[in-house]
């Protein structure tokens, strides 16, 4: 270390030398403190559904109470099927309108547009899209709420959020991929079922992942959307207010698990998405260098992890 | 070598559309938009036509009465809503403040401190749990760290740092800031992550080869660069803030925090009072347009495509 050297550290602020040396140690404390804060709260809920006083406080003791009295409620049942049913068909029908979107999106000039309609409602409050929606259909097209309806709500919600998990799986496809296929004579679905299928796949499913647990504990448009029997959500808040009802707890822990487990399960496929692109390439690869006097213009671009 | 000819479904409809690219098309990405359209779309641009409405029963009948907005300024000289909507506005932008400090700082540490990391992901995930767990519930649990003797206050009641239990913890405008905070930090997070993590290493690398320090070039790269990510993070959580109603229902008290701008368009709604909730509606669309707008004109829609 040089005089000049020295004689800087000398005159620096003991803050500045400070954040040297401990600087991750902060970093880490700060950011594991938000961790905690943003993960208190559903973690509060497992712990919560224990309790047995069935009173909304830090845990006093373990008692498998409210699950019993959870197996046992009969509106809980209902609505947690009614969940389930709609998480499936908008998982269904959110998966397959946001993959011909995403495929659509590719070829068509106007972008802007696409894009702006696909990802906009995001921007937007979902209860002024709830109530909105329920109007229209209620003063002027005489439609009462029903299941549809509140079909129409979750399907609303999950699909910008398929739309981009679908988009962005499809940035690991590159274009020439699929024009090959083309110049060799396949027509574009087995263009697609051959080249592009098979690497977006994981894509597709977690979007249909993300489109199940986003369908399964939407509140704010089914509020003003729900027809007859109530969904999980909707059953929730019902009792929100009344503080006989802990069981909601013991159901809101299990769907925090099961939310948690398939998030999970979700990210570990979209991080295949970039694995399976690099093996295509490189099976595609050996196969080229097996072909007697094919041409090797450029190295091909290696797909992003 | 051709592929094998094949005569199942797909392949013939698939020789059609080979010739027909432009069907294709429409056919592909009509679905989708004509949802959108009518189920989002042409609802909220309903909203602005019957905000000037007037009700007759339960019906909205078609008119032109500036009523419902003028209720809403106060013309009946009972200026709540008025007052409500200021303290809507007011505790949107302290939230929108705070979580952009707070998530910028989480969203540097992870796309830049430690890029290439394997926690990365894990990390990120961590923050999204909030996102995706029920909504209404994960509210509703602040009440026991926040309650009299909830977790807060029997921790620092048994270090000693108070004596008594601290009672404007929950029920409180600041109670719905923590509630908020904690739903809403993910939102800026993400976005801001998004547009970091865009970011070319070598760039970054060449900023601290020419001598940067890490805050020239924090300053003069990475908040440049991370403007569209930080911008879509404060829509959503300012547009977020101003469209929620559970947080300040569940844990709002006296002095206005339990009815914010949201819940006013809840009660309206509930009330058959469409014009006014529909003036609301308005008025909230309206920022959001404009924030949206300003997002259009400074970076340009398509980019949310690479993001």
């Amino acid at each position: 270390m040089s005089a000049a050297e020295t004689a800087r550290t000398v005159h620096r602020h003991p803050l500045e030398v400070f954040f040297e040396k401990h600087g991750m140690k902060v970093w880490k404390g700060f950011v594991g403190f938000f961790i905690l804060y943003v993960l208190l709260p559903p973690l509060l809920l497992v712990a919560i559904s224990f309790e047995p006083s069935g009173v909304v406080r830090m845990p006093t003791g373990f008692s498998l109470k409210w699950y019993d009295v959870m197996i046992n409620d009969q509106a809980l049942q209902g609505a947690l099927l009614k969940s389930i049913i709609l998480a499936f068909l908008t998982t269904f029908v959110a998966t397959f309108l946001a993959l011909q979107a995403a495929i659509g999106f590719r070829k068509t000039k106007h972008k802007t547009l696409v894009i702006a309609v696909m990802i906009l409602p995001i921007f937007l409050p979902g209860i002024i899209q709830g109530f909105s929606l329920s109007i229209v259909l209620n003063q002027f097209l005489g439609v009462e709420r029903n299941f549809w309806t509140e079909l129409a709500g979750h399907v609303m919600w999950a699909l910008p959020f398929a739309f981009l998990v679908v988009l962005t799986s499809m940035s690991s496809v590159h274009r020439e991929w699929v024009l090959a296929a083309l110049d060799l004579g396949a027509n574009p679905w087995r263009a697609f079922k051959d080249i592009e299928y098979p690497i977006i796949k994981p894509g597709i499913t977690s979007a249909a992942i993300f489109s199940f647990v986003l369908s399964f504990n939407e509140f704010n448009r089914t509020f003003y959307l729900y027809g007859l029997g109530e969904t999980l959500p909707i059953y929730v808040w019902n009792r929100i207010f009344v503080a006989t009802s802990p069981q909601t707890f013991a159901i809101s822990a299990l769907t925090v698990i099961l939310s948690l487990t398939l998030i999970g399960l979700a990210t570990w496929y979209l991080t295949r998405v970039g694995r399976v692109a690099k093996e295509t390439l490189q099976e595609g690869l050996a196969e080229q260098q097996d072909v007697p006097g094919a041409e090797r213009t450029r190295e091909p671009a290696v797909a992003d992890g | 070598m051709l592929p094998p000819k094949s005569s199942g479904l797909f392949d013939r409809l698939a020789e059609y559309f080979a010739d027909h690219p432009r069907i294709l098309l429409t056919l592909q990405l009509a679905p989708a938009i004509v949802f959108v359209a009518g189920v989002v779309f042409v609802p909220l641009a309903s909203v602005f036509a019957w905000s000037f409405w007037t009700m007759e029963g339960r019906r909205l009948v078609p008119s032109f009465s500036t009523d419902a907005y003028a209720r809403f300024l106060g013309s009946t000289g009972d200026t709540f809503r008025l007052e409500v909507f200021a303290t809507s506005l007011r505790i949107a932008v302290t939230q929108t403040a705070v979580s952009l400090v707070l998530g910028f700082a989480i969203a540097y540490f992870v796309g830049i401190r430690m890029r290439g990391s394997k926690y990365v992901l894990p990390l990120l995930l961590l923050f999204a749990v909030p996102f995706l767990t029920s909504y209404l519930m994960r509210t509703l649990s602040w009440h026991a760290v926040l309650q009299r003797f909830g977790l807060i206050n029997t921790l620092l009641l048994g270090l000693g740092v108070i004596r008594e239990p601290m009672t404007w913890l929950l029920f409180s405008e600041f109670a719905v800031h923590v509630g908020l905070l904690s739903t809403y930090l993910p939102f800026m997070i993400f976005p801001v992550w998004l547009a970091m993590s865009r970011i070319d290493s070598t760039v970054l690398l060449a900023s601290a080869d020419l001598g940067g320090r890490p805050k020239d070039t924090l300053f003069r790269i990475v908040i440049p660069l991370t403007l569209p990510g930080i911008l879509i993070g404060c829509i959503f959580v300012f547009v977020g803030v101003l469209g929620d109603s559970v947080v300040p229902a569940l844990l709002g008290g006296p002095g206005g925090s339990s009815t914010l701008l949201a819940n006013l368009m809840d009660r309206a709604v509930g009330g058959d009072d469409l014009p006014l909730a529909g003036a609301m509606a308005s008025i909230t669309l309206l920022m959001a347009i404009g924030l949206i707008l300003a997002w259009e004109f400074f970076f340009g829609l398509k980019k949310i495509g690479e993001i």
